[in-house]
């Protein structure tokens, strides 16, 4: 099966690096004739239809997101943005299709297939499943920790025994993933930023599936979500780019005696060591700051959704994620410092991390 | 999570009990007891009473059971009041839905008993062209008192082209409820209703006649902790035609129709935790048969049947109600979508007796297939109310099921009070699954011991009704 994927992922790069129909290089084939509103409406009809043929078919595997094609109507929503870089749906929209498009990636495909086969998505410590490939994640496990710490310990195996395998996820990441994560995360800032009026995004009842249904609206409770989803994405793929596996020498360390997720006493100290006997790539202290901060900020943005939600005062009946009557603001105030528990916990577990990166020499 | 028991039945009790048990009475008795009561004229003084018990489906097994069924009693005093028309009616209904599940020494039970009782005054004035007329309910629906008004204008235009003709209006309905020992305005429906009738009289043997009926409806209210809310809309009809042939035989035939349409929506302390696009009921019966008149008392007849009924329906519920808030934060919504239609078609012979002493007497029998076609889908949104995963199909395993039905109408005169009994079975003797396509004798109908023990019974009603007239 590791031979299959790593095939894979082989030819994943050689498709990628021989491709000549790279959606980010190809250009976008806009109408010049069309008035900005035209434009916009063949966008957002274009992602209607998307939104709409997700809700017919069932999907069982994050994997199968990439049949949605939400390059079409993303490549429509950048011309909008250089136009108009101030339209908050075009913005929204261009995030959603900047994190849906993701999943067309045929190396981000076998990347998140690994994770899965390797247990990195079975969070025990949680309410309920959770499955990092559909959005959103579940907030009380990336409270926990537990993610993160078995995407360390994938990352540790996965580089020791086979470094050339993780060095071209490396590149790929740092020049391909990353950066398209980034853009979303800007997007969706750009709105959660904005000051006046209550921006709210419609759902409407086409894209859940049932075209006489009313639209449903998502404001900054729901930006602040998938930007948190984002930021955790961009932290854990960040951490695969600090070491530089290919220079390293792991003799004596055995990666497979890594002690397994403790929830009631999560500690990183043996991932730690690990990486004080490995050598950091030349830009492993970056991306392990953005690891560090990129952790630190997913859970800020969720403590910021309960916080948006929580001050909320219009009846709310039409959101997505409404102040019920069992959300009263009470819940969201034992909830905000669950979280904000979480976040000390998680500066706590972080600080040997940051410290290892102030105090590295190459 | 809250005691299902608890949290589970109440809501199935207030909504999706309800809406099944109207699904249940649109589709198995709004057919059977819609008749051509229009128009209705106090003559004279009358006393009546009747009840009417339908075992629609009892199961009982060791893994489950189940049952549904339904009462309606009546006490009815019909006078006048200075010429005109009143009516006072006491009424007891029950509609009762059960489900048992039975499993490892723990019992999980959806019940659903909806119990009113009322008092309804109706009034009419009968000597104008336009008929006011009005109905007074004072009644105790589930465990809250309250009272209802309805206001009805009937309107006779003189056409003699259509023979009679009779058009009535509905147009405002009202209810308060007694809640925490005080009367408060609590539910309140917005009726528009039409209905017009005619009868027409071809000629000295031949007779023409029908009826439409078309209606919208917005139920509002507040103060309770699960309540409905919605518009729906609702049209219904029927045709009949008689016509006599040589020799004392005559052709008969009718048709009804039922559709109704709303939206649904449900509500937990004041909150909505729904989306129902549209949910649709229909069902269209068609009868057509020929009669002789063997002796000046006795007839026999037989003909064909046809019955189609159908449900569709899809939307979201939102799980906040009955799970922890942290996970209604995330937006923990389920989708689904129901599509079913059942048709039967039937042959049907029957034979009555009428003797001018003591009443009359009907008996008939029947075969009838009845094709059922059921999609139920359930999922859940992959992203807030976006996408599609954990999708669940239940499938529908009958192909089809004969059924006999068999029913009995007697009629006494015992000194001038007029005793009824109407009894009806559905008798299943053959079902064919999908896919193993087996025979067997499970259904609604007779009871039915199988190895497993499991008991089966249903599709039964029993009316009994008297009436005396001053």
């Amino acid at each position: 099966m590791k031979k299959l994927l790593a095939l894979l992922l082989i030819a994943s790069f050689g498709g990628f690096w021989g491709c000549s129909d790279d959606p980010e290089k190809e250009e976008a084939k806009i109408d010049p004739v069309k008035t900005y509103e035209q434009l916009k409406t063949e966008a957002n009809t274009s992602m209607e239809t998307v939104f709409a043929s997700m809700s017919q078919a069932n999907v069982t595997d994050p994997v199968q997101l990439g049949d949605f094609d939400f390059d079409s109507p993303r490549k429509l929503y950048e011309e909008l943005k250089s136009q108009r870089p101030d339209d908050k749906d075009v913005r929204v929209s261009l995030a959603m299709c900047q994190m849906l498009s993701l999943y067309r990636d045929p190396v981000f495909k076998v990347f998140l297939i690994q994770l899965n086969e390797n247990g990195v998505f079975s969070v025990q410590n949680s309410d309920i499943p959770l499955s990092l490939g559909f959005v959103p994640f579940n907030i009380g496990s990336v409270l926990s920790q537990e993610m993160m710490i078995n995407s360390m310990s994938l990352m540790i195996k996965k580089g020791a025994k086979n470094p050339d395998d993780v060095v071209l996820l490396q590149t790929y990441f740092l020049t391909k993933i990353i950066p398209q994560i980034s853009q979303s995360i800007e997007n969706f800032e750009f709105v959660e930023k904005s000051t006046g009026f209550e921006y709210q995004y419609a759902l409407t009842g086409k894209m859940m599936g049932f075209p006489a249904l009313p639209s449903q609206y998502m404001d900054n409770t729901e930006f602040y979500l998938m930007d948190a989803y984002l930021e955790y994405l961009r932290s854990i793929l960040s951490m695969y780019c600090m070491i530089d596996f290919k220079n390293s020498d792991f003799t004596g360390v055995d990666v497979d005696s890594l002690p397994p997720f403790d929830p009631k006493n999560p500690d990183i100290t043996p991932y730690l060591f690990v990486t004080q006997k490995v050598k950091l790539r030349s830009d492993g202290l970056v991306n392990g700051r953005v690891f560090v901060n990129g952790q630190l900020n997913s859970t800020r943005d969720i403590i910021s959704s309960l916080l948006y939600l929580q001050s909320e005062y219009d009846n709310q009946q039409d959101d997505v994620i409404k102040k019920n009557p069992e959300l009263s603001n009470q819940k969201i105030f034992e909830l905000i410092l669950t979280a904000q528990a979480g976040l000390a916990r998680l500066e706590e577990l972080l600080g040997p991390v940051l410290a290892m990166l102030l105090t590295y020499r190459p | 999570m809250r005691s299902d028991n608890i949290s589970w039945s109440h809501v199935f009790y207030r909504f999706g009990g309800n809406l099944f048990v109207r699904f249940l009475r649109v589709t198995f008795l709004v057919p059977v007891l819609l008749s051509f009561t229009f128009p209705s004229v106090f003559a004279q003084s009358s006393l009546s009473f009747s009840t009417d018990n339908t075992l629609l489906y009892h199961e009982k097994s060791s893994r489950q059971a189940w049952d549904i069924w339904f009462t309606e009693s009546k006490l009815n005093a019909g006078f006048q009041i200075r010429k005109i028309p009143v009516s006072l009616t006491l009424i007891h209904q029950t509609d009762y839905l059960s489900f048992s599940n039975f499993q490892q020494n723990q019992t999980f039970t959806l019940e659903n008993k909806s119990e009113l009782f009322s008092t309804e005054l109706t009034f009419q004035w009968d000597r104008f062209k336009i008929q006011p007329s009005g109905s007074l309910t004072f009644g105790n629906n589930s465990t809250k008192p309250g009272a209802a008004l309805l206001l009805t204008v009937n309107i006779n235009p003189a056409f003699s082209v259509f023979g009679e003709t009779k058009f009535r209006h509905r147009a405002y309905s009202h209810t308060w409820q007694v809640d925490d020992s005080k009367p408060e305005f609590s539910q309140w429906a917005a009726i528009t209703e039409f209905k017009g009738g005619f009868l027409w009289h071809l000629n000295s043997g031949s007779a023409l006649s029908g009826w439409f009926q078309q209606g919208k409806s917005k139920i509002s209210g507040h103060n309770q902790t699960f309540r409905e809310q919605g518009s729906y809309q609702n049209q219904e009809g029927k045709f009949s035609f008689r016509s006599g042939l040589a020799k004392s035989w005559f052709i008969q035939s009718d048709g009804r129709f039922y559709s109704g349409q709303g939206q649904p929506e449900w509500l937990y302390k004041n909150f909505p935790f729904s989306g129902i696009e549209s949910g649709k009921v229909t069902s269209h019966l068609f009868n057509a048969g020929l009669t002789k008149d063997i002796t000046e008392n006795w007839n026999l007849g037989g003909g064909v049947t046809y019955r189609e009924m159908s449900l569709q329906s899809g939307g979201l519920l939102q799980s906040f109600p009955f799970t922890p808030a942290v996970i209604a934060l995330i937006g923990d919504y389920y989708f689904f979508s129901i599509d079913g239609i059942i048709r039967i078609p039937g042959l049907n012979l029957e034979t009555t007796y009428k003797a001018d002493n003591w009443g009359s007497a009907r008996f008939s029998i029947g075969w009838q297939r009845a094709r059922p076609k059921l999609k139920i889908q359930t999922w859940e949104p992959l992203f807030f109310l976006i996408g599609r995963k954990n999708e669940r199909n239940t499938p529908f395993s009958y192909q089809y099921a004969d059924i006999i039905p068999l029913e009995i109408d007697i009629s006494w005169n015992v000194n001038g009070v007029i005793i009824g009994l109407d009894a009806s079975q559905l008798i299943p003797v053959h079902a064919v699954k999908k896919a193993a396509k087996t025979s067997g004798g499970s259904g609604s109908g007779a009871p039915v011991k199988s190895n497993s023990g499991k008991t089966v019974w249903g599709g039964t009603e029993v009316k009994l009704s008297a009436l005396y007239t001053f």
